[in-house]
């Protein structure tokens, strides 16, 4: 499936983001409370990779990644058809705020074992080589890795999971003013870890 | 470069990368979170239509029910345990039977006790002779004033 078709072009700098319009999603689930297999397989189309890539950025594990994806749809699963689902109008957000509290939950279930030593950082600070060939890709990962967790998140929920601004304010409950700042601060942080000596210049 | 103008090019990167995780997972990756939700759904149904949990709740009442019929009853040692081996009914009902039974039995009744046969002789008498007086001397209108 075109990931990108779905996605309404944002204005500004940033790339697309890959949100389908909140009134077709809502008919969608509305079909899907039915229960009705068309509608389920439309948003696994729409939202299963996002949701994976989220994952795969913040724990760096292709295994975990589906695993947890699964989770978050089966939950969404639970809720829209048991007719619990509430978000009417946000499924995004509610969605992806499903699949960042999965994550949450990991990072810190696995922050706690004994011997952890990833201080600061997600679990995906050890990239996984899965692009032979592509350093600048595995740089940049590594990177994001080195970015502050909430950093981290903003930029995984932007790219990675595709959302627009407005979405993850309303996910993390933060004004997207805010949440603007905070995205140019990771990006500038980002520039600085990609290119230590440009930064020194700069500062000098 | 100006700092938006690498922001840019940083969000293309960015970019790049999401993409490529977007695209890592196999042709299947959708088909097996579809089948993670129908198994999902059928083990949900699957529960809800062979619930147990009334199983305990019914035995113990079964139980219960069991023991408060059949349960022997332990013997109480202040208390004097009688069996009644035969039983008659009261005299006064027997009486009431009898009347009610026939004239016959009445009879047979007043000739086992002498007494009592001496006294209807005495009153069978006494009503002979008031028969005779009746028809002489009384008119029968006069009877019913004195009773």
């Amino acid at each position: 499936m075109n990931q990108d078709g779905l996605g309404t072009q944002h204005a500004g700098t940033e790339k697309a983001p890959l949100s389908a319009r909140a009134e077709d999603i809502e008919a969608i689930v509305a079909r899907a409370s039915t229960n009705e297999e068309q509608a389920w397989a439309e948003l696994i189309g729409l939202y299963s990779r996002r949701v994976y890539a989220l994952a795969k950025s913040r724990l760096g594990d292709q295994h975990l990644a589906e695993e947890i994806t699964q989770a978050v749809f089966v939950v969404v699963f639970q809720y829209v058809t048991d007719g619990r689902y509430q978000a009417k109008g946000r499924f995004e957000p509610w969605l992806f705020r499903i699949a960042i509290n999965r994550i949450r939950d990991h990072i810190r279930r696995t922050t706690r074992r004994p011997g952890h030593t990833h201080e600061t950082g997600s679990l995906a600070s050890a990239p996984a080589k899965t692009w032979d060939g592509h350093e600048e890709m595995d740089r940049l990962r590594d990177a994001v890795s080195q970015l502050p967790q909430t950093d981290q998140e903003i930029i995984a929920l932007r790219h990675q999971a595709g959302l627009e601004f407005k979405g993850i304010a309303d996910l993390l409950d933060e004004p997207v003013g805010t949440l603007l700042a905070r995205h140019h601060r990771a990006l500038a942080k980002l520039r600085r870890l990609l290119n230590p000596a440009a930064a020194h210049e700069n500062t000098a | 470069m100006n700092e938006p103008h690498e922001n840019n090019a940083l969000s293309t990167e960015l970019e790049s990368l999401a993409r490529s995780d977007r695209n890592e997972p196999d042709s299947g990756f959708e088909q097996r979170l579809a089948d993670a939700l129908g198994s999902h759904e059928q083990q949900h149904r699957h529960r809800r239509k062979k619930s147990t949990a009334w199983i305990p709740f019914i035995t113990a009442a079964g139980v219960g029910a069991f023991a408060f019929f059949w349960w022997p009853t332990p013997p109480q040692p202040l208390t004097q345990k009688t069996q009644t081996i035969a039983s008659t009914a009261s005299e006064e009902s027997i009486t009431a039977d009898i009347w009610l039974a026939s004239l016959d039995t009445m009879d047979q009744l007043f000739a086992f006790d002498e007494s009592l046969s001496d006294d209807l002789d005495l009153l069978n008498l006494q009503l002979d002779s008031a028969q005779s007086y009746f028809t002489s001397d009384i008119e029968w209108s006069d009877l019913g004033e004195s009773l």
